[in-house]
């Protein structure tokens, strides 16, 4: 059981608030489709997760990919490695959390394995097209399509929090598409917070969006307040409402009328034939039919 | 078996060859095309169930305010008429008439069109 | 007379002619069509038109449900029936991920139509792979917890949990009102 859908229709940051919000463990399989964009990462790649945190990242077709990446450090003598691929199958505990064990890599050395494995999860953010399916952990930490446990071989028994991974994919990002610039916040509209604190480091640029987003201060005002340029803080902004950091409110009204962002509110108006229908209904319900109608439910059923 | 190339044979020879025709659809009951001949500004599946969904109002129609069982649907507007009819089960036909069009006239063809896809698709 | 109209939407198979039939005192009127499309391995009929009911509360004041059909092709449907509206409940079948998104795109749509009160009504939470009010908000891509609409659970087939559902889209308008 789980979610499972288009890159199209949920972005990767998007999924992973799910997971983080969630705090589900399971195996998140993103495919590439062969129409998106020629990529290093072609093909399907599975990245794990425990409580929420990202803990490996495994290819079907990339058995040992972890270990070619210690072998390729150099640091650990040949017959050690033989030693290592040949645990395989005995293997109880994170491969990364085995070799600090058992003295064969550093801290440092592990936490770097780490960021290898993460810079391969930033490039999937390129991803346009594709499909996803997260398929949940039972209670044996089993996933169930196909049946396999967490892959102790591809996991340095380090973890990294979605929030982090979501920040830098979406720095690395090169472009953003179409359908992630539609949703380009407005120079008039405001931003708010959407978590409290905030344990990641933030580029100077990002810190000033945080900063002033107490939905009283319009981009543009930041803009002048900070010197940064106008489109630089829109596209600044957009990343971190994409990653569930920020949300778009209009700063001129006191409360939201409708639960969408001021450039959601606008798109849709622009796409559908005939924007917001004027209500037939005439006026207000009264006050006497909403009390007689609670009443008459609490009454009869 | 539907066989979509030849009913879309037919359908074509129907607006084709019948005057002040201008189009016809059949859709499922729960409004997908099966085959279209549609002026090139209506879009296929908004048609398809747009039809659907005006029989199936019709007929309940016809069931609640006791008129039996509903022979057609007849919209007359002053550029034209759109008339849906049952067509078999589960089917929906949709023809498109221009003001031009004589109504007795054009319910026997529609009554003729429907009898031969009715065969077709039963 | 005063007519109280109730709009309710939300994807294929939710529940939303079942909640209708469920509280209206007259036999719902339905244009429920065999589906020929995926649908029909979810169910057999899926609704082309409308779904009616009614309750009425007294001589001069009366409830009417009107529910939309599910599937997108019907969308001329959903903006017919949501014009009439003055408050409407947004039905997700909670153990079905796939259709999120789309419930997303009815939800958005609504949005762009209509400022009106209205909630979000998760059905079959009782069924396997159900998902959690909040992460279902999430996939509805509704991020904020402080500005959301309430997200309660209800059983289409009860009535008692349809009624306690309609309470708090009442007091939604009653939050309206004042
Ligand atoms: N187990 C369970 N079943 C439910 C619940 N709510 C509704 N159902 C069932 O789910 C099915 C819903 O079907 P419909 O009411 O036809 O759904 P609909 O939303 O009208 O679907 P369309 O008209 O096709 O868009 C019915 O069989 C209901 O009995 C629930 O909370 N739990
Ligand atoms: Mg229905």
């Amino acid at each position: 059981m789980g979610i499972s859908g288009s890159l199209q229709d949920f972005s990767l940051p998007e999924i992973l608030q799910i997971i983080d919000n969630g705090s589900k463990s399971g195996r998140l399989s993103i495919t590439s489709s062969l129409k998106g964009k020629a990529l290093q990462n072609q093909g399907t790649n599975d990245l794990w997760f425990k409580n929420g945190n990202f803990v490996a990242l495994s290819n079907p077709f990339k058995y040992n990919n972890l270990l070619s990446l210690i072998k390729k450090e150099n640091i650990i003598s040949s017959k050690n490695i033989v030693k290592l691929y040949s645990l395989e199958r005995e293997i109880s505990i994170p491969l990364g959390e085995y070799c600090l064990q058992q003295s064969l890599l550093s801290v440092e050395r592990v936490n770097q394995l780490l960021e290898n494995q993460l810079k391969e999860v930033y490039s999937l953010f390129e991803l346009d097209d594709g499909w996803f399916f997260f398929d949940d952990a039972d209670s044996n930490n089993q996933v169930s399509e196909p049946k396999e446990s967490f892959p102790l071989m591809e996991m340095t028994g380090k973890k990294c929090d979605t929030l982090t991974i979501s920040l830098q994919g979406m720095r690395s990002l090169s472009k953003l598409d179409n359908r992630l610039t539609e949703q380009m916040p407005e120079p008039n509209s405001g931003l708010i917070k959407l978590e409290d604190n905030l344990n990641c480091k933030l580029l100077p640029i990002e810190a000033c969006l945080w900063d002033d987003a107490n939905g009283k201060m319009s981009l543009k005002k930041i803009a002048q307040k900070t010197l940064f340029e106008i489109q630089d803080l829109q596209t600044t902004a957009l990343r971190l409402i994409l990653i569930g950091l920020l949300e778009e409110v209009p700063v001129s009204r006191e409360e939201p009328q409708t639960y969408a962002a001021p450039s959601l509110e606008r798109k849709l108006a622009l796409s559908s034939t005939n924007s917001m229908v004027k209500t037939k209904s005439q006026g207000k319900v009264s006050n006497s039919l909403l009390g007689n109608l609670v009443d008459f439910l609490r009454n009869n059923f | 078996m539907i066989q979509t190339l030849t009913l879309n044979d037919v359908l074509q020879q129907f607006v084709s060859g019948t005057p002040n025709i201008q189009g016809a659809a059949l859709v499922s009951s729960d409004g997908l095309p099966l085959s279209s001949i549609l002026p090139a500004s209506m879009d296929e599946e908004r048609t398809a169930a747009m039809s659907a969904a005006m029989l199936s109002l019709g007929e309940r129609i016809g069931k609640e305010l006791s008129r039996g069982v509903i022979e057609r649907i007849f919209v007359e507007g002053d550029k034209g008429y759109s008339i849906m009819v049952g067509c078999g089960e589960d089917i929906v036909l949709l023809v498109l008439a221009d003001k031009q069009a004589k109504q007795g006239l054009l319910f026997l063809e529609i009554k003729r069109i429907t009898a031969k896809l009715a065969k077709m698709v039963a | 007379m005063e007519a109280f109209n109730i709009a309710i939407t939300g994807n294929v198979g939710a529940g939303k002619t079942s909640f209708i039939k469920t509280i209206s005192e007259i036999e719902v009127v339905s244009t429920e069509k065999k589906a020929s499309d995926e649908v029909n391995q979810l169910k057999h009929n899926t609704t082309v038109a409308l779904d009616f009911g009614r309750l009425t509360l007294n001589a001069e004041q009366v409830l009417y449900l009107y529910g939309t059909p599910g599937q997108n092709r019907f969308d001329f449907m959903w903006e017919i029936i949501i014009e009439k509206a003055h408050a409407y409940i947004v039905l997700i079948d909670a153990h079905r991920p796939q259709d999120f998104y789309n419930g997303r795109r009815i939800f958005n749509f609504m949005q762009s139509k209509v400022n009106l009160p209205m909630i979000i009504g998760l059905t079959h939470t009782d069924c396997e792979g159900a998902w959690e009010a909040d992460d279902v908000a999430l996939a509805l891509g509704l991020k904020n917890r402080r500005r959301r609409p309430p997200i309660i659970t209800v059983n289409a087939s009860d009535s008692s949990s349809v009624a306690n559902s309609l309470i708090c889209l009442l007091e939604q308008l009653m939050m309206a009102n004042v």
